[in-house]
């Protein structure tokens, strides 16, 4: 926690917008799980691009990855709603009021009217709650702050559920000749490929 | 081949343009100084004492490049570079302030990684117990020197015991402290937070008037009780001023006697007072949810007919009224008027002087002559008024020597008393009425629970001026927690014997309290009492 701390401030990170982004880029179990999809995806699909002439990277941008659209919507949502929900980057690197998080922000507003001091020893702030923000409004303020990721989400679930169960070759394609399958790759391209199973 | 590279290196410069737009986005989002001056509030009033403030600031050593200060404030639910005040505390000093803020959450923490990281802050927001830490260890500026050559106001405006508590081990003065309390010599304010206060419905139904000693209290909870049959009286914390004030003691907390400082727990008269109130709860006149209640619970009961007597702040009544009205009660509430009275007729008030906060240059700063020079000039007395509460006759106005808001302009000074200078204590207590007197519900309570006060017993409390004194960090906190456990017990479960006060009291002691008893005692003895003009 202190080293990440001072390796933010020697790379001038500290009370910056990226040290938000950089804190929680790198997941290892998102690696984990897109190398799994990779994994899974059909040899011979990627052998029938080389066949066709691709290099590795053709083979990665034209035929991998639009296959592995499921994984990368189910990553996608997990870094939006990381991101949405972090809190602790913003307690560590952020000390400049307008680069607040959301869930920092939130915090902030509902403890507000908990009172951490001790009022047998220190003097009760009056203004704080002279000025206390009205309990309605507060309220509000959670709502909306949990309306985006209400609607994000459900347009998002059916990914989730693609992303763990579909795999590439699942049978022979219907309309076409026996023992092959046909997959629709971005922008009307084809790769046809080698059907293992019975239909 | 060729055309899978070239949309590769596309794809990878597109990022990378991305990136740097995004960084510099970023860096937009900085409040800069010209948009500062875009953003303050059109409302601004003409500064007619423009001329006062520029010739103010041509004396000033230091006029010429000003730094942009950077002032690291605790946490708040505002930001203040947007804030009105601190834009108007910007331009009557002429300083470009930025501000940052702690979390809320492990605030101690994150200051001391702060402070410890060497970050380039040139002002800092300490509360008593954080400013002790760090005055022990010398992550603070010794700032006598600049105070001698820039700090003529701030010097004028400080009294001797709260540079005192301002100073490190060595003697240095090590902070800027910002005095608070009362006008300790009226009882004028001594009551502003907790009050008990009843309903006119349930004295006009039942033929009662407002109690005044402890016997009529008592018998004017069993009238309501046999009336209503539910406990009148509800609240949330087991002090309750205005009862205590009968046995002879102000609040919970350390009282002087004979010049020697007590904690509660040590007092016959607390024993007597936790009796009645355990007392009061056996025979149902108190609620039993006492030890659970929360501020809603108590505005649920207190507004409807779950109860009728509660303990309030003057500031919790125009948050009761819109409830009172739905539920058929009157909006005009009856706050008792004086605290009950001992058998001698009279009532114990407490005025309090104390420092509330430090402001301290870290050793990091860069610009610490800066720093206190922006304090004395915000520390003027003018300077201090306007902004503390505004321009006279645009904010507020004086009636009878009483300071009243003008809304709404006033308003946007709500927060207007966060990061002032520093002031005269007993100007600054009559200024800061003007807040209490913010909504008509407010002022009528603060005026009803304030002037009939009678000076009987003033006692002057200056306890929290050694907040800062290591005993006090080191063993207050659990100390006061035991205590306050402790004290819901006596009620709840009745242990008000001697014998279980005796028992705390050795705890009490064993587990640090002696130590801080010792050490604050002989703290006072070292730094007598001087009544502050200041």
């Amino acid at each position: 926690m202190i080293p990440n701390y001072l390796l933010y401030k020697s790379l001038n990170l500290l009370n910056n917008i990226w040290a938000l982004i950089f804190s929680g880029m790198l997941s290892v179990f998102n690696i984990l799980l897109i190398k799994t999809f990779f994994e899974q995806l059909p040899e011979s699909v990627e052998e029938s691009a080389r066949i066709d002439g691709a290099s590795n990277l053709r083979t990665l941008f034209s035929v991998v990855i639009p296959m592995s659209m499921p994984v990368i919507a189910t990553v996608s949502l997990f870094y939006a709603v990381g991101y949405w929900n972090s809190y602790f980057a913003g307690v560590m690197y952020i000390t400049k009021p307008s680069l607040k998080p959301l869930q920092q922000y939130l915090y902030d507003l509902v403890t507000a009217s908990l009172t951490t001091q001790d009022p047998v020893t220190v003097e009760v702030d009056m203004d704080k709650y002279m000025n206390m923000t009205p309990d309605s409004i507060r309220s509000a303020t959670i709502i909306l702050s949990v309306v985006p990721i209400l609607l994000v989400y459900p347009n998002l679930q059916k990914y989730f559920v693609k992303g763990i169960n579909i795999g590439s070759v699942k049978g022979c394609g219907k309309g076409l000749p026996k023992g092959w399958n046909k997959h629709e790759l971005a922008g009307n391209h084809f790769v046809y490929s080698v059907c293992n199973k019975e239909l | 081949m060729k055309k899978s590279f070239f949309g590769f290196m596309a794809v990878i410069l597109t990022l990378m343009m991305l990136l740097s737009l995004g960084g510099c986005a970023g860096n937009d989002d900085q409040p800069t100084a010209g948009s500062k001056t875009t953003e303050s509030p059109t409302k601004a009033p003409e500064k007619t004492d423009d001329a006062k403030v520029s010739e103010k600031v041509e004396a000033d050593p230091l006029a010429e490049n000003r730094p942009t200060l950077k002032f690291l404030v605790g946490n708040r639910n505002y930001d203040p570079n947007k804030d009105y005040s601190c834009i108007r505390m910007e331009e009557l000093t002429g300083y470009d302030v930025e501000y940052f803020m702690l979390p809320n959450a492990n605030a101690d923490e994150k200051l001391l990684l702060e402070m410890s990281g060497g970050s380039e802050y040139d002002l800092v927001e300490l509360w008593p117990a954080i400013f002790g830490k760090l005055a022990s260890v010398g992550a603070l500026s010794s700032l006598d020197e600049y105070i001698e050559k820039y700090g003529n106001f701030i010097k004028a405006a400080v009294s001797d015991m709260a540079w005192e508590a301002s100073k490190n081990a060595e003697g240095k003065i090590v902070g800027l402290p910002r005095q608070s309390g009362e006008n300790i010599s009226s009882p004028y304010g001594a009551r502003a937070s907790r009050f008990l206060v009843t309903k006119k419905e349930i004295l006009e139904e039942l033929g009662l008037t407002v109690p005044t000693d402890l016997d009529n209290f008592y018998e004017f909870l069993v009238k309501i009780k046999e009336a209503k049959g539910v406990p009148p009286l509800t609240g949330a914390a087991t002090k309750m001023d205005d009862i205590m004030s009968a046995f002879g003691i102000p609040s919970l907390g350390w009282i002087e006697k004979e010049g020697t400082y007590t904690p509660d727990i040590k007092l016959p008269e607390i024993r007597k007072y936790f009796r009645f109130m355990a007392k009061l709860y056996q025979e149902g006149l108190l609620d039993p949810d006492l030890p659970i209640n929360k501020t809603e619970n108590i505005d649920q009961k207190f507004t409807s007919e779950g109860a009728w007597i509660c303990q309030y702040a003057f500031w919790d009544i125009p948050r009761l009224i819109p409830a009172l009205e739905a539920n058929g009660f009157s909006r005009d509430l009856v706050p008792f008027e004086e605290p009950l009275k001992d058998e001698n007729g009279q009532y114990p008030l407490i005025n309090s002087f104390g420092v509330s906060k430090f402001y301290g240059v870290p050793r990091s700063s860069q610009h610490p002559e800066h720093a206190i020079n922006y304090m004395n000039l915000l520390s003027e007395p003018e300077t201090f008024k306007k902004s503390h509460i505004g321009d006279e006759g645009f904010h507020y106005e004086v009636k009878d020597g009483k300071y009243y808001p003008i809304l709404p302009a006033f308003s946007d000074l709500n927060w207007a008393n966060q990061f002032c200078g520093m002031s005269e204590r007993k100007a600054e207590f009559e200024q800061w009425q003007a807040r209490a007197r913010k909504t008509p519900e407010m002022a009528v309570a603060y005026e009803q629970i304030n002037s009939k006060l009678v000076a009987h017993n003033l006692i002057f409390d200056r306890f929290s001026l050694t907040s800062s004194l290591p005993a006090v960090q080191q063993y207050a906190q659990s100390l006061n927690k035991m205590l306050g456990d402790f004290y819901i017990q006596a009620i709840v479960e009745n242990k008000t014997t001697d014998a279980d006060f005796d028992e705390i009291t050795a705890r009490w002691e064993s587990e640090g309290g002696s130590a801080i008893e010792a050490e604050v005692n002989q703290w006072l003895k070292d730094h007598p009492f001087e009544m502050p003009g200041k």
